[in-house]
């Protein structure tokens, strides 16, 4: 990290169970997440001058932020909403950063929180979601976001020579595994590979448990310029934005990698010296590609890694611990944000029985907006180190 | 740019984007070239042979809709169109895409590229 920037910490997190829990708006959930990462970050509500909140399909807000400050009873000097798709909770993260690096805040609250589940129907919510396709191009041929997912997976399975049994089915396998260790997981039942190919055709080759459910929930960091005792710091932060519809997109390049080399570059770290990761997991296809392209798995070995216990709490590179979005369940903007409270969690070796049993120091997420259009990486460092 | 209609408006064909200042040829309407953001570009229409790049079977539709199959094929001009087709085709194959009638799914005519 540059000299010349201020550190930012991630002082609070916090992360709701995910499922169908009918009985809170998006709105309530954003609320309930917030004061749940300020209780988390030992600040006082009033001490919150940014706030960023993420877009939820069941509230169609436009202005999230602001509706989010008044329901807090807080007066921020800057509140804005933001909408990237999936990266919108680590794109919110990188701009908390950013506001706490140029020295324009001091407390930075980001929220997120649908009742994507209760509040949509699943037909709704699938086409709330399609409207990422081309509006002219491609949504009225039919195909909605498991479609687009599933074209990458057919080009994936072509060009690796693989079935998805062995190159997609371990990853669900693997998430449900660490699910299992999570409370506030989804889903609680065991899981084998031949239930994943098992499973019922959604759009081939991806079926039922390759793909992500639909869930309520929220999520919420404090970014802070003091940190506290527990804070995380914010190592490096990178980016790369190169198409939006999956008809434009490079299948060799879509981002990620340009995208994870910034935020390692940014912070003086190397790929190797990860600990722990949490990578956005829409669908197992989804898995594959980003840990491939960002470097965490050979090309079309991500299953054989998950197999070999690669990624598992034990493995080399113990990835998404909670069970991630395709487990631990998928609220939107707030589904992409879970990934990075559990890496805190770990970092901070508050995980309880999901502790990773070794030394943590760099913790890396990655997530990924629309169909892998938008990629936001963010490199994590180790609890009461000081910049 | 001349403004021609191409399916997407009810006209029976498929319309590709040639840069006038750089040659690149493309497929949506974008305001500039996607590879030299030159702003002058002519529509022309696509002969059609193209190879699977990718190819997918949709189970799960709206209202418990019949099964699709929806590929993006790369067409012989350079770009990538995304097409309905049937079931058994795959990636790596050859196919012709042409524009075709699939309103009997719809209560409005409906002109989709078709790749067989």
């Amino acid at each position: 990290m540059s000299k010349l920037k201020r550190p930012a910490y991630i002082r609070g997190v916090a992360l709701t169970p995910f499922g169908r829990l009918p009985g809170r708006s998006a709105l309530s959930w954003q609320a309930h997440a917030s004061l749940e990462a300020i209780r988390d970050a030992s600040i006082d509500l009033n001490e919150v001058d940014a706030v960023l909140c993420g877009y939820a399909t069941t509230l169609g807000h436009l202005m999230p932020a602001n509706l989010l400050s008044e329901a807090l009873g807080i007066k921020p000097t800057i509140a804005f909403g933001m909408s990237v798709g999936g990266a919108t909770g680590l794109s919110m993260l990188a701009q908390a950063t950013a506001l706490i690096e140029s020295g324009r805040a001091q407390n930075v609250l980001v929220a997120a929180g649908e009742n994507r589940a209760s509040g949509l129907s699943r037909d709704d919510a699938i086409a709330a979601i399609a409207q990422v396709g081309q509006r002219d191009y491609e949504v009225p041929l039919g195909a909605n976001v498991p479609a687009y997912y599933a074209l990458l997976a057919s080009y994936y399975l072509h060009r690796h020579d693989k079935s998805a049994t062995e190159a997609l089915s371990p990853l669900a396998v693997l998430m449900r595994t660490h699910a299992l260790a999570h409370p506030g997981a989804q889903f609680h039942d065991p899981i084998t590979t031949k239930d994943v190919s098992e499973s019922r055709p959604i759009a081939e080759p991806l079926r039922l448990l390759d793909c992500c459910p639909i869930s309520d929930g929220g999520a919420a960091f404090v970014v802070s310029a003091e940190p506290g005792s527990r804070s995380i710091p914010v190592l490096g932060v990178g980016q790369s934005h190169r198409h939006q519809h999956v008809s434009m997109a490079d299948f060799e390049d879509f981002g990620a990698r340009q995208s994870a080399q910034s935020a390692f570059q940014d912070a003086g770290v190397k790929i190797d010296s990860v600990d722990i990761a949490g990578i956005y997991d829409s669908f197992t296809i989804t898995l594959a590609i980003l840990l491939e392209e960002i470097g965490f798995a050979p090309p079309g070995h991500s299953g054989e890694c998950a197999r070999a216990g690669t990624f598992s709490r034990s493995g080399r590179l113990p990835l998404n611990t909670h069970g991630g979005l395709l487990s631990y369940g998928h609220c939107g903007v707030g589904g992409g944000m879970a990934h990075v409270a559990e890496v805190v969690s770990q970092l901070r070796g508050e995980a309880g029985t999901r502790q990773i049993p070794k030394v943590l120091q760099i913790g890396f997420v990655h997530a990924d907006g629309g169909v892998l259009s938008a990629h936001v990486s963010v490199v994590l460092g180790s609890a009461g180190e000081r910049l | 740019m001349t403004e021609r209609k191409d399916w997407t408006n009810g006209e029976p064909v498929l319309l590709v984007r040639r840069c006038l200042s750089c040659g690149h040829v493309f497929y949506f309407p974008t305001q500039a070239c996607t590879r030299c953001c030159s702003e002058e570009f002519s529509a022309i229409p696509a002969k059609g042979p193209a190879k699977v790049a990718a190819v997918t079977v949709l189970h799960r539709r709206a209202g418990g809709a019949a099964p699709i199959g929806i590929a993006l094929c790369d067409l012989e001009e350079g770009v990538r169109v995304m097409t309905r087709c049937s079931g058994d085709i795959g990636v790596g194959q050859s196919v012709t895409v042409g524009i075709e009638d699939c309103s009997e799914e719809s209560d409005v005519a409906l002109l989709l590229p078709v790749a067989k």
